[in-house]
C-alpha cells in the first residue's frame, strides 16, 4: 500500500474562545 | 464562573490536555447547556483522543450537527461508515476542507476515479500545490489507480 496521509484530520480544529475578557 | 473556566480550558487545549478539557466543558455544560463554543470543544476533544463514537454520541444528543457538519462527517469516516459520511458530506458546504474528506473517503473506497478528480481540482489552490503531504497522496492515488 502506498504511503497515503489523513489530510483531512487536520481540518479538525478548535473554535477560536471567547474567554469573557 | 464561565469566564474563568473558559480561562482554564484555553489552558488545557494549549497544552493538549483532552481529558482535562472535557471535564471543564463538562463543568460549562452543567452550568450553562447550551453553551456553543463549549459543546464544539468537547467535541474536537473528543476526536483529539480518537473517540469518535462518543462524539457521534454528542452530535446526536445536541442539535449541533449542521454547525460541525464536516466534523460530524470526519467521526463517520473515522467509524468505516464511508456511505453515511458522503451523505452527510453531500448535504453541506463544499469547501476545501469537505472536498478533501469526500476524495479521501473515495480512496477508501478505492473509487480511485472520483478520488483523481477532486484532487486534481483542488491541485489548482495554491495551498494544495505547495503540500507535500497532499502530492504524495495524489501519487498513491495515481499508483492505485495505475
Ligand atoms: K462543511
Amino acid at each position: 500500500k502506498p504511503l497515503f496521509f489523513d489530510l483531512a484530520f487536520n481540518n479538525v480544529s478548535f473554535p477560536t474562545l471567547d474567554i469573557g475578557k | 464562573s464561565i469566564p474563568t473556566l473558559f480561562e482554564e480550558l484555553d489552558e488545557y487545549i494549549s497544552k493538549s490536555s483532552f481529558k482535562k478539557a472535557i471535564r471543564v466543558c463538562n463543568k460549562i455544560l452543567g452550568i450553562e447547556a447550551g453553551n456553543v463554543q463549549a459543546f464544539q470543544c468537547k467535541v474536537i476533544c473528543l476526536m483529539q483522543l480518537s473517540n469518535f463514537q462518543e462524539a457521534i454520541d454528542c452530535f446526536k444528543k445536541s442539535k449541533q450537527i449542521e454547525s460541525m457538519s464536516f466534523e460530524y462527517s470526519y467521526c463517520l469516516y473515522a467509524l468505516n461508515k464511508y456511505q453515511e459520511s458522503l451523505k452527510q458530506l453531500e448535504k453541506s458546504q463544499k469547501d476545501n476542507r469537505s472536498l478533501e474528506l469526500e476524495a479521501q473517503i473515495h480512496y477508501k473506497l478505492e473509487d480511485y476515479s472520483k478520488t483523481i478528480s477532486i484532487y486534481e481540482s483542488l491541485l489548482s489552490k495554491p495551498e494544495y500545490s505547495d503540500s507535500v503531504e497532499f502530492i504524495t497522496n495524489l501519487c498513491a492515488v495515481y499508483l492505485e489507480a495505475g
